[in-house]
């Protein structure tokens, strides 16, 4: 049941360093957009004596977006900047799609993308498209710094592998193959019973040969369906070097449907949630492959990179 | 005619919206008295338990808590949130149980108010509710009205049998409906049941009561009937207080949707005010707002239709079994209000209603936009349309057969149908939809994954409660020495725009300009007597007082003309003087004439004359509901593999009379049909089948549709003036929301030919039902509303 916010210390720290200092101290943690923070904070869920802003601290703001160099952000950098950049659209579709879907558009304006990242929220949008785009979180302490897959960034429901007298100080997406693409799907069913979540996500990056017929690299995620992002490896193996075509997709998307454990004791729940996954699966496999089909001449292109 | 209007009919803007869009408009939340504690409730854990002992010393304790009560500083006399029933005569009571104290003396839902605070701010307010104890001893929950209706059930009430709240059967049941379903050609029933679609008004409930320096109460409080509000609280909860011991003030309203008819923290304000000796404001989170302040009721119903093979209807029959949740406030009377709009849209001899409402440990439910009939439409168009298959008609063609016409019984049966365009309104919206081309009979469906269809819904709806609710209103003008129209007036601007209307019915009624007209209300001090906004009523009623207004002051201000004229040397009698837009002038000869404003200035500033000013009252008792009608058709795409469905396009036509100002009239129907949208396919109020709490408690899984999930629509309005309306006019208000849910329902069966018997049509409950089939699907079972 929501609280009234009870009043809290508000500290703008100038380095990595301090910042992460200050938020050692019990009772204390970090903040950049705030809007999963402050949701948390009123349902009761957490209370804090001192809120650390990293949004003063100068170098978390850079920002850089190359389809032959990659995708690299600060932890200042809001998802509206991201929602608003043209070769994020084209060459990280998957992460592209979270940001446009994203419900109420607003948070866009107020949160970063690192920030909800690093909330841990189980069924968020923006972990599953990066979990497909193979990023790589960059974990620092204000003298030196050390990057993790984001694979191995969740332990648990709201837990990550930010130590204490650490954060993320930004993430790194790499380039996508030249013939690959990648999409991002969701679909929106009620939470019945407490332990059950409100949706499923999937994202997949399909890259393909020169030809544009085999798959020579895949990966497939499914997210909201448990504490963190679940990549199907088997799938993923599984259809490397398989023709790019229906089949493929559909067998990848049964493993999909196999590798979830249920939320519920309700069978029908269960029946939609494996049902969705297996549709989802298939559809952004489909749909991934269909954009790596697609690329345009890199010349038509290349002015847009500078 | 409209040319002879100068406002009523006009796009103009409305006069409070400026203040809406900067931000300048003073919301409850927003005011502060000075001295002013803040109040909060702690609320049960529990969906049902006995309140073994508290202890509030810890938490009086606290430095800066002024006062804390529990149900033992109560009135003891008990009251409904619904404030309704002092607007019903007094036989009718009945629908209106009186069943809550202000803090609960035992919990019976996740949420139940057990003990209030005040302290010196709200933080400290917030840290005493943890330091109450209390030890609860917990009952086993009751939380579908089926299982509270068994014998041997944990009573919820302790006086109330079976947990039976309320049971009524159709006041108008008429022939012989056995006889008719035996003898018809055809038959056809559908069960289904609404969800709890929650208001979700911007501002949460909050309320502030202080007590003036003459002992006299003053509560400031987005309420929606302010006068009928005052009236309930001092005759059945704070029984030493009179009418004119309290002064309500509704500032500007931020949403009400029907929630703000039902009380809600203002009793506990002022119990707070008035043990404390200060200001005292409650406020809820909207966490709170989810789990304990008001919702649609939900309603279980099955309706059966017979039918003559040449496509009469030769009855129907309907049972509803509703949840009210823990307490009554207003189930009793949406479910009574369903049944006169289900039962009475379409010519039917032989009609049968049955209602029976249940408690539950659930939130209480409460009105809601509509009132009863978004609930009924959804499962008896869905009837209509299986019958109308059953002996191979368009659907269409089928409710043209059966409207009902001019003389004929209204859907409140003592009420005679005036008037009714309700025809033309189908006819001109099929005609836009291309209802003809697009619906292609009752054959096998089409395949493929994504598939379309096709389908429609009609409806009956108040203008008012005239006949049988306490239907009138007064307003109060009064014209200031620059012709600045002061027009006083009781509706509660709740974003609807009914202030604007109002206007602009003031101003072509007295012949003052719209732009100097300045609207007053909200005040029960300043106002008159008025039931509140709902219902549909504001325009018809209130419109019907203040153009009676407008007509005494046009009136004034041509005889004081007169004087007027004579100065200029012209003879004219009263007649023959006409007044519009700000100026006055001879009706033969209307260049000749003034600015009104020598008129108002020596109306006031007069030495050595009589004195007063002009100003005059105008009354309006309603004996119709004066009903307005819509047809809307739906267009749909199914998703086959996920069960998604998206609206492709929606077109209404509504049988307004007259639109005073079309462009709110078309806000009020496109708004109304997002919010009929969401209630058919997103909006889902969940609660936990174990412990009873809210799980759709943010807007997070409480999904409220979005501009991207408005559909291409098109609202049309058919424009014949009601002689009774207000320069014609009918309301607009509710109607909108009533026809989505069935329309698109239809629509689904079209395209894949499944129907879907709970609301929301969500995605899991389309996928599940194409891979199982209707009879197997869980939103059929008793507990439909909560598991599915």
């Amino acid at each position: 049941m929501g609280r009234v916010l009870q009043p809290f210390e508000f500290v703008e720290p100038s380095t990595v360093d301090e910042a992460v200092g200050l938020a050692s101290e019990t009772g204390s943690r970090l903040f950049a957009g705030g809007c999963e923070l402050v949701l948390s904070l009123r349902r009761g869920v957490v209370r804090y004596k001192r809120l650390v802003s990293i949004m003063g601290v100068p170098g978390l703001d850079g920002f850089r977006a190359h389809p032959k160099h990659g995708l690299e952000f600060g932890a200042q950098v809001r998802i509206r900047r991201l929602a608003n950049h043209i070769w994020v659209g084209k060459r990280w579709a998957a992460l592209h799609e979270a940001i446009e879907q994203l419900h109420p558009p607003h948070i866009m304006n107020m949160g970063t993308v690192v920030g909800n990242v690093c909330s841990a929220v189980p069924y968020y949008d923006l972990p599953t498209s990066l979990y497909a785009h193979r990023a790589m979180v960059r974990i620092g302490d204000g003298r030196a710094g050390r990057d993790i897959p984001i694979d191995d960034f969740y332990l648990g429901p709201r837990l990550t592998a930010v130590g204490p007298g650490e954060m993320v100080t930004s993430i790194f997406v790499p380039p996508p193959a030249a013939d690959a693409g990648s999409a991002f799907k969701k679909i929106y069913k009620a939470r019945r019973r407490s332990d059950d979540l409100h949706k499923i996500n999937a994202a997949a990056y399909v890259a393909l040969d020169a030809a544009k017929e085999t798959i020579v690299d895949a990966t497939l995620v499914i997210g909201s369906v448990g504490a963190m992002p679940i990549r199907i490896v088997d799938a993923e193996t599984g259809l490397v070097g398989k023709a790019a075509g229906h089949a493929a997709y559909e067998a990848a998307a049964e493993i999909a449907a196999g590798a979830v454990a249920p939320m519920t004791d309700a069978a029908w729940v269960e029946e939609i949630r494996t049902e969705w996954i297996r549709i989802l699966a298939r559809d952004v496999l489909e749909q991934a492959a269909s954009r790596a089909r697609s690329r345009h001449d890199p010349a038509e292109d290349a002015h847009l990179a500078y | 005619m409209s040319a002879e209007l100068s406002y009523v009919g006009k796009r103009l803007p409305k006069p409070d919206i400026a203040g809406k869009v900067t931000g300048e408009a003073k919301y409850t939340e927003d005011l502060v008295i000075p001295g002013m504690l803040e109040g909060r409730l702690l609320r049960s854990p529990h969906a049902h338990a006995l309140i073994k002992r508290i202890d509030t010393s810890k938490a009086a304790a606290l430095p800066g808590v002024v006062c804390v009560l529990t149900h033992k500083d109560c009135p003891r006399q008990k009251f409904s949130r619904s404030t309704m029933a002092e607007a019903l005569p007094e036989f009718a009571f009945t629908g209106e149980r009186q069943d809550q104290y202000v803090l609960s003396d035992k919990a019976r839902y996740v949420g139940d108010w057990i003990a209030a605070v005040a302290a010196e701010d709200i933080y400290i307010a917030e840290r005493a509710l943890d330091l109450i104890e209390v030890e609860y001893e917990v009952l086993p929950s009751i939380l579908d009205p089926f299982s509270a209706m068994e014998s041997g059930a944990t009573k919820i009430h302790d006086d109330v049998r079976n947990n039976v709240a309320f049971e009524m059967d159709h006041p108008f049941n008429s022939g012989d409906v056995e006889k008719a379903f035996a003898e018809a050609d055809a038959v056809a029933e559908f069960s289904g049941v609404n969800s709890r679609q929650k208001h979700l008004h911007l501002e949460t409930d909050a309320a502030i009561a202080y007590l003036e320096a003459d002992s006299r109460l003053v509560i400031i409080s987005p309420s929606q009937g302010p006068h009928l509000a005052k009236k309930h609280l001092t005759r059945r909860v704070f029984t030493d207080l009179d009418d004119g011991d309290i002064r309500w003030i509704s500032p500007a309203i931020g949403g009400g949707f029907g929630a703000r008819l039902a009380l809600g923290v203002e009793p506990v304000a002022v119990l707070l005010a008035r043990a404390c000796k200060r200001p005292v404001r409650v406020t809820s989170t909207r966490e709170e707002d989810f789990s304990g302040y008001s919702s649609r009721t939900d309603q279980h119903q099955t309706i059966r239709v017979a039918a003559s093979r040449d496509g009469r209807l030769l009855a129907i029959d309907q049972k509803i079994v509703a949840d009210s949740g823990a307490y009554l406030s207003h189930s009793a009377t949406t479910s009574i209000v369903n049944m006169q709009k289900t039962l009475g849209l379409l010519r039917c001899d032989n009609v049968r209603g049955h209602l029976t409402v249940a408690y539950t440990n659930t939130p209480t439910t409460s009105g809601f936009r509509g009132y009863g009939n978004p609930e009924g439409a959804f499962v008896l168009q869905q009837a209509l349309d299986r019958l109308a298959e059953k002996i191979g008609m368009d659907p269409m063609e089928f409710r043209l057969k059966n409207l009902k016409q001019v003389g004929d019984p209204s859907c409140f049966v003592p009420v005679v149908l005036e008037h009714t365009k309700l025809e033309d309104c189908i006819r001109l919206a099929a005609d836009r939809f291309e209802w003809s081309k697009k619906w292609k009979g009752w054959g096998p469906k089409q395949g493929g994954r994504y598939r379309r269809g096709v389908g429609m819904s009609i409806l009956t709806h108040a203008s008012g409660a005239g006949g049988f609710l306490l239907e009138h209103s007064s307003a109060v003008m009064k014209v200031l020495s620059d012709g600045t129209l002061n027009l006083i007036v009781s509706p509660c601007e709740m974003g609807q725009g009914i202030l604007g209307a109002l206007a602009q019915v003031g101003a072509e009624s007295s012949g003052l300009r719209y732009e100097q007209v300045r609207v007053t209300t909200g005040d029960t001090d300043v106002t008159l007597f008025d039931i509140g906004s709902h219902a549909s009523r504001s325009m018809l009623v209130i419109g019907n007082a203040v153009a009676a207004a407008g007509d005494k002051i046009k009136n004034q201000i041509k005889a004081l003309a007169v004087a007027k004229f004579e100065l200029r040397q012209v003879a004219a009698t009263a007649e023959q003087i006409d007044v519009r837009e700000g100026r006055v002038f001879l009706v033969d000869n209307p260049a000749v004439g003034f600015d009104i404003r020598e008129v108002a200035y020596d109306a006031i500033y007069n030495f050595g004359a009589e004195g007063g000013q002009i100003v005059a009252t105008g009354s309006y008792l309603s004996t119709s509901h004066h009903p307005n009608h819509q047809a809307a058709f739906a267009e749909v795409e199914v998703d086959t593999e996920t069960g998604m469905v998206t609206v492709e396009k929606y077109v209404v036509a509504h049988d307004i009379g007259r639109a005073i100002n079309p462009l709110l009239v078309e806000a009020q129907l496109e708004g109304s049909a997002v919010q009929g949208i969401g209630f058919a396919l997103t909006e889902d109020f969940v609660v936990d089948p174990v412990t009873g709490e809210v799980l759709s408690d943010s807007l997070l899984t409480y999904r409220l549709p979005t501009t991207m999930d408005v559909p291409d629509m098109e609202n049309m309005l058919v424009e014949d003036p009601l002689p009774a309306g207000p320069f014609g006019a009918k309301g607009v208000g509710e109607a909108g929301l009533v026809n989505p849910a069935p329309s698109i329902a239809n629509a689904i069966y079209d395209a894949v030919g499944i129907r879907i018997h709970s609301l929301p049509m969500s995605a899991d409950k389309v996928l599940w039902t194409l891979r199982h089939g209707e009879r197997a699907a869980p939103g059929s079972s008793r507990v439909s509303g909560q598991t599915l």
